[in-house]
């Protein structure tokens, strides 16, 4: 595994991070202002530009990332700028504020900043927690791989069930149109089957296919005890078979639609951490954009009526 | 109903084969069955997977038999209207309803779709299934809620501003965001009447809220320091918020900040070009002259002050005072009270007497008294705090008779017209009176103008020779200086009598604040003073036993406004800023100044000169 962006370049930007935050504290510490610390006072607008700075910047990660041509050690470099910079900025705003809160805009560009961090942080803490998961998950398959695999089983099913019975066939047909491989957005975080799963009812319906077929050519595996035993056995297992055959087709079916169903639930399972991955996002990113324009009413606001 | 089927099939080189076939019948069906009038080879489609059929009403509809269902546009069903351009797909099949000729009911169209593709197509698909395609689109979740915040918490509030009775409607409705938002935070509660009102004092936007936006309603605060003899620039940059913070609650509307003075005041005089004779403060612990009184002179016959710093021994005596000892007062055993001795225990003036009845116990506060939370001392007078004990006697025959206090001519006119009655009346006891003035009048008696002029004659006398002894040995010499020339007019004159009620006009102290200490912890040694110049103040030193600078955490920090006002100037704050528009260049002005002479008053607040 490539260097960590926990640990890019020997922690250099938590150093960093570390730095901003203790001459922060240091100069909210030896400054006296003339009424009570806040955003007012020289210190106070000194904080507020560079929590701003950070924060536009901090935003700019987003384009940053998106830039293909930059290599992953630069990505990594910037992502790790990104977590600890953003970690300081409550540091740095929070001194800003002076711990002046109210009900007001500006308290509100707090608030949505300290969402957007902790929202950050649980993303951290996924990408922390979710890859070795991921990895366990796949056991070295690809998803392309695990859905091709799919794909050839349900070929093999569905030639298999063919030679069973057209009820059979039907069951299968159902269980291999309706994929079962989740892509709605609810369904891929929950990895869930929603209604009736057609592969579960399929298998089910196998079992019932076999529990009716084996009555029938019960004592197919059973040992004779007389002569007469013997000789009705043989006279039952000339008839029943060529429905011997199929019971072992039906066997491969059930074994076939058993490795579909682990396979699927691997499938799910990686589409699963794949969307947790990404579902932090779609509120990391959409409350950094209320933020950013929270933000310029701040500044607009404190200015206007200055 | 006749049904006309066309089987496509596409060459790898480009062009189509169509296979034409013709069925009549009432159902059109689909499957794997080689029964099925259309022929779907693959497994993925049942023997018998579905029928096209024609209701009743007309309409064609499409029916699965098999449990899989059909697609029909991309959609799982199992039943459909099959309209005109519809298509069906099972497996890799396509099969199309297309116009049909005049001569038939229904057209379709048949084809198998490029081998494997559409398989693969859907494992393509979900291979890249993540949520960012299926999920909420981030960029629009953006938009929407940077949308939201610039309009409610931006465009409205300035709507408000723009458009005449919107902002009315936004601040009486409950939840409707205006320009109050913006509020950076509570006001003080002296300006809490004008919350809602942000533009009473932020007139004009990006602008610093103006000094005349706190002029308006401070029309009678006073300046600092005249600009006529302070052209300090620092001064002239300040804002009235440079001091006076707002939006921080009830903190900081007044500035208690040492360091804030000590900007100017560590180097007044090269902040004012030497322009000004206080003195260089910044710390009351540590840096902080000798305080000076103000005491008051005469000079071309004016009662003005001088201030004498209190450690200069030599001027610092009181010069427009009486003859008066402390010490005769105070003695712990009492005053001897001279006349009456029941009338003064009645009057309840002086309420401790000892059990020698003629003897009093004075307190300070029997003269010294205060308004209620004021600092400064109720002047002393004759008639409140002296006339008790010091009757203004001057007849042995008639001790009741008091002169009146205050004017040298009112006391003659007094006496003059005491002995002219008493003469005129007669019975007067005196040997050396006249013969008329001695004898009694019988009723309906009168006088001859010779009577009258003898009579008169002896008052006269008797007014000089009294007046003489009140002025010059008894009465008023007591505590007056009193001047004596023969040829003046009166002969008699009292040197004017001003004892200052502020002391230290340019401080305040509050003797209500400090009602929990005894008098001589303070002013001490008063009760040896002997000497009614003396000027009974406690230095700084007796202060700072219990009172520091504002970092002292021994003692009581104090901070310069703890004592000082800011706004002592004589100008008013809106005069000044008249003056400041029409002084063109700060300098100038400095330069014209430089050369005059600066009145020893002129940092003193109004009132001060001129005290009594």
């Amino acid at each position: 595994m490539h260097e960590s962006f926990f640990r890019y370049q020997n922690f250099y930007w938590l150093k960093v991070a570390l730095g901003l935050c203790a001459i922060s504290i240091g100069l909210y510490a030896w400054h006296s202002p003339q009424v009570v610390p806040n955003g007012g006072t020289w210190l106070g607008y000194t904080l507020g530009t560079i929590a701003a700075a950070l924060i536009v910047w901090l935003a700019w990660f987003g384009v940053r990332k998106r830039n293909y041509r930059s290599s992953s050690t630069m990505v990594s470099g910037w992502l790790s700028a990104h977590v600890y910079l953003g970690l300081a900025l409550i540091v740095v705003a929070t001194l800003h504020t002076g711990f002046q809160f109210d009900w007001n805009i500006h308290t509100f560009a707090y608030v949505l900043m300290m969402v957007v961090i902790v929202s950050g942080l649980y993303g951290v803490s996924l990408y922390a927690l979710l890859p070795s998961r991921l990895a366990n998950n796949r056991k070295r398959l690809t998803r392309e791989q695990m859905l091709h695999e799919i794909r050839d089983l349900d070929e093999a099913a569905l030639n298999l069930a063919d030679q069973i019975d057209p009820r059979v066939h039907d069951v299968i047909l159902r269980s291999v149109e309706k994929p079962g491989v989740t892509l709605t957005f609810w369904q891929q975080l929950t990895a869930g089957k929603l209604g009736k799963d057609p592969l579960e009812s399929a298998e089910r319906f196998l079992k019932g296919y076999q529990n009716d077929f084996v009555d029938k050519t019960l004592f197919l595996d059973a040992q004779p005890q007389s002569g007469a035993q013997a000789t009705m056995m043989y006279i039952s297992n000339v008839m029943a078979g060529l429905e011997a055959e199929k019971v072992d087709k039906l066997r491969a079916l059930m074994e076939t639609v058993g490795r579909k169903k682990s396979l699927l639930k691997r499938t799910r399972r990686d589409i699963q951490l794949k969307a947790l991955l990404q579902l932090w996002l779609f509120f990391h990113v959409p409350v950094s954009m209320a933020l950013l324009a929270t933000l310029l009413i701040h500044i607009i606001s404190v200015f206007l009526y200055w | 109903m006749r049904v006309h089927i066309d089987s496509i099939k596409r060459r790898k080189k480009g062009g189509v084969v169509r296979k034409t076939a013709e069925f009549n019948g009432d159902i059109v069906t689909i499957g794997r069955g080689t029964d099925q009038v259309v022929f779907i080879p693959e497994l993925r489609a049942a023997y018998d997977h579905a029928e096209i059929y024609q209701a009743r009403k007309g309409e064609i509809l499409v029916r699965s038999q098999a449990l899989s269902g059909i697609k029909l546009n991309g959609v799982s069903t199992q039943k459909s209207v099959f309209n005109l351009a519809d298509c069906i797909t099972i497996g890799r099949w396509e099969i199309r309803r297309v116009s049909a000729s005049d001569d038939y009911d229904l057209a379709l169209e048949l084809e198998k779709v490029v081998s494997q593709a559409n398989s693969d197509s859907i494992v393509q698909q979900q291979i890249k299934s993540t949520l960012a395609l299926v999920g909420p689109n981030k960029r629009h979740w953006s938009w929407i809620l940077v949308a939201s915040v610039l309009i409610w918490f931006l465009a409205l509030p300035l709507l408000g501003k723009v458009i005449p009775g919107l902002e009315n409607v936004l601040k009486s409705v409950p939840g409707l965001p205006s320009d109050t938002v913006w509020n950076t935070g509570d006001l003080s509660s002296a300006h809490h009447f004008f919350r809602q009102d942000c533009t009473t004092c932020h007139q004009n936007s990006f602008i610093r809220v103006e000094d005349q936006a706190c002029i308006d309603c401070h029309q009678n605060t006073h300046a600092h320091a005249d600009l006529k003899f302070n052209e300090v620039d620092e001064l002239n940059e300040m804002r009235c918020a440079s001091c006076h913070e707002e939006h921080n609650g009830s903190l900081g509307l007044v500035m208690r900040d040492d360091s804030f003075c000590a900007d100017c005041h560590t180097s007044l005089q090269q902040f004012t070009n030497n322009q000004t004779r206080l003195l260089d403060a910044s710390n009351f612990g540590s840096d902080h002259p000798e305080f000076r009184a103000s005491i008051p002179h005469l000079e071309n016959g004016k009662v003005i002050s001088r201030r004498v710093s209190l450690d200069n021994k030599d001027q610092l005596k009181e010069q427009l005072t009486i003859y008066f000892s402390h010490k005769a007062h105070l003695k712990p055993e009492g005053v001897h009270q001279t006349y009456d001795s029941d009338r003064q225990k009645n009057s309840g003036l002086l309420d401790t007497v000892s059990e020698d009845a003629d003897r009093v116990i004075m307190q300070c506060a029997d003269c010294h008294t205060f308004d209620r939370g004021q600092v400064a001392t109720k002047q002393i007078n004759f008639e409140q705090h002296c006339s008790e004990c010091h009757r203004l006697d001057f007849e042995t025959s008639d001790k009741q008779r008091e002169l009146p206090h205050g004017d040298v001519m009112e006391v003659l006119y007094y006496l003059q017209q005491y002995y002219q009655n008493k003469a005129l009346k007669g019975m007067i006891e005196d040997p050396q009176a006249p013969l008329v003035a001695r004898t009694r009048r019988r009723p309906g008696q009168v006088l001859s103008v010779r009577q009258r002029q003898t009579a008169i004659a002896w008052a006269e006398g008797k007014t000089r020779d009294v007046a003489m002894e009140v002025f010059q040995f008894r009465v008023c010499k007591t505590c007056h200086d009193v001047q004596y020339a023969s040829n003046g007019s009166p002969p008699w004159s009292i040197p004017p009598v001003s004892i200052p009620e502020h002391w230290m006009p340019l401080a305040n102290f509050s003797h209500q604040k400090h009602v929990t200490v005894a008098c001589d912890d303070c002013h001490q040694d008063i009760d040896q003073s002997e000497d009614g110049t003396d000027v009974l103040l406690p230095s700084i030193k007796v202060c700072r036993d219990c009172h520091a600078g504002e970092d002292d955490t021994s003692r009581l920090s104090s901070n310069c406004v703890d004592c000082h006002g800011f706004h002592v100037g004589e100008q008013l704050l809106g005069q000044q800023q008249q003056l400041k528009q029409q002084v063109p260049s700060v300098n100038e002005k400095a330069d014209a100044v430089s050369n005059t002479i600066v009145p020893d008053d002129s940092l003193n607040p109004a009132g001060l000169e001129g005290s009594k």
